[in-house]
C-alpha cells in the first residue's frame, strides 16, 4: 500500500508536527531527576537500611552486605563496636 | 526541577536497543533523551487523536515516557522498542479515557456482543483515500473505542492477531468491531458531506 494513498498517515504526519518543543526538556528534565534520585538511593539505602539494623540492636550481618573498604578488606577488630547494644557485648 | 541541556545529536546514529543498552549501562539521560526524540512525535500524534486534547495529549506523552523511562530496564528484546512504546501509549490513553469519561466497555468482547447479523464489508481504500481534513472530523465523531480500533489498522498497520493482544479480545471479535467502525464512519461522512458522498 502506497503511503501517499493512506490518509491516515498524512494524518499522523500533520500530528506529529504540532508536537510542543517545550515537552523535550519537560521530558529530560524529568528523566535526569530521576535518574539522580536513583543513584542517590542506590549509593546510601544500603548503608542506612544497616546503620537502622544497628540501632534497634540487630547485627552487622542482618542487614545487606555492603563493602566499606572497597578494594581492602579490614581485619575484624578494626570494624567500629560503639553500635552494639550493652546487653549484646560479649 | 533541575534544567538539563542536551546535545541535539547524542545517541542520533545509534538504533534503538543500543541506546537503552547504553542508557541503562551508563545512566545517561541523554540516550534517552534520543529515543524522546525518535519517537515523541509519533507517541504525540496518537494521544492528540485518542484523547482529542491538545493539552491532554500533552500531559499524556509526558507521563508515558516517564513511565516508559521508569521501566527500561524490563524492555526485553522480544519486541521492537516501538511496538513496546506504542503498546504502552495505547494502553495509557484507553486507561485514562475509560476514568476520564466512565466508559468501563470501549471495545466489544465477543462476537455476539457486536451483532451477528451479516454485513456489507466497506473497502479500506474508503478511509484511506479520504481527504485529510474530512478524515479527522470523522475520527473525532465516532465512538472511542471505533477510533482506537481504526487508528491501530490503518495508521501503525498493526496485524489483528496484536490488536487482539494488545486490546485482550478475540481476534473475531476485534474484526468484527473493524468491519462496524468503518460502517459507521462512512455513514458520519455521508451525513456529514452529503453533497460529496462516498459509496462503498
Amino acid at each position: 500500500m502506497a503511503e501517499r494513498n493512506n490518509s491516515f498517515k498524512a494524518l499522523e504526519a500533520k500530528w506529529e508536527a504540532d508536537l510542543p518543543p517545550e515537552l523535550e526538556l519537560r521530558v529530560s528534565s524529568q528523566a535526569s531527576n530521576f535518574a539522580v534520585f536513583g543513584r542517590v538511593v542506590e549509593l546510601f539505602m544500603p548503608n542506612a537500611l544497616q546503620t537502622v539494623v544497628h540501632l534497634i540492636g540487630g547485627a552487622g550481618h542482618d542487614g545487606p552486605e555492603v563493602d566499606l573498604y572497597p578494594g581492602r578488606r579490614p581485619a575484624p577488630d578494626e570494624w567500629p563496636d560503639w553500635r552494639m547494644p550493652p546487653g549484646r557485648r560479649p | 526541577m533541575r534544567e538539563v541541556k542536551t546535545s541535539p545529536n547524542a545517541g542520533a546514529g545509534l538504533s534503538d536497543n543500543e541506546l537503552i543498552a547504553r542508557y541503562l549501562k551508563e545512566q545517561n539521560p541523554e540516550y534517552f533523551t534520543a529515543l524522546y526524540r525518535r519517537y515523541g512525535g509519533k507517541v504525540f500524534a496518537k494521544c492528540i487523536s485518542m484523547l482529542g486534547e491538545e493539552a491532554q495529549a500533552r500531559d499524556a506523552v509526558q507521563d508515558i515516557f516517564i513511565k516508559v523511562f521508569l521501566n527500561l530496564s524490563r524492555f526485553s528484546e522480544q519486541s521492537s522498542f516501538s511496538t513496546w512504546l506504542y503498546s504502552i501509549t495505547y494502553n495509557f490513553c484507553i486507561d485514562l479515557i475509560r476514568r476520564k469519561k466512565k466508559i468501563p466497555v470501549l471495545f466489544a468482547e465477543d462476537v455476539g456482543q457486536i451483532g451477528e447479523e451479516i454485513d456489507v464489508e466497506v473497502p479500506d481504500s474508503v478511509l484511506l483515500e479520504m481527504k485529510q481534513e474530512r478524515l479527522e472530523v470523522v475520527l473525532s465523531k465516532l465512538p472511542e473505542g471505533d477510533r482506537i480500533i481504526l487508528l491501530m489498522k490503518y495508521m501503525d498497520d498493526l496485524p489483528i492477531r496484536d490488536i487482539a493482544g494488545m486490546l485482550h479480545k478475540t481476534e473475531s471479535a476485534i474484526k468484527m468491531q473493524i468491519m462496524r467502525a468503518k460502517q459507521k464512519a462512512q455513514a458520519i461522512y455521508n451525513e456529514l458531506y452529503a453533497s460529496d458522498p462516498i459509496e462503498s
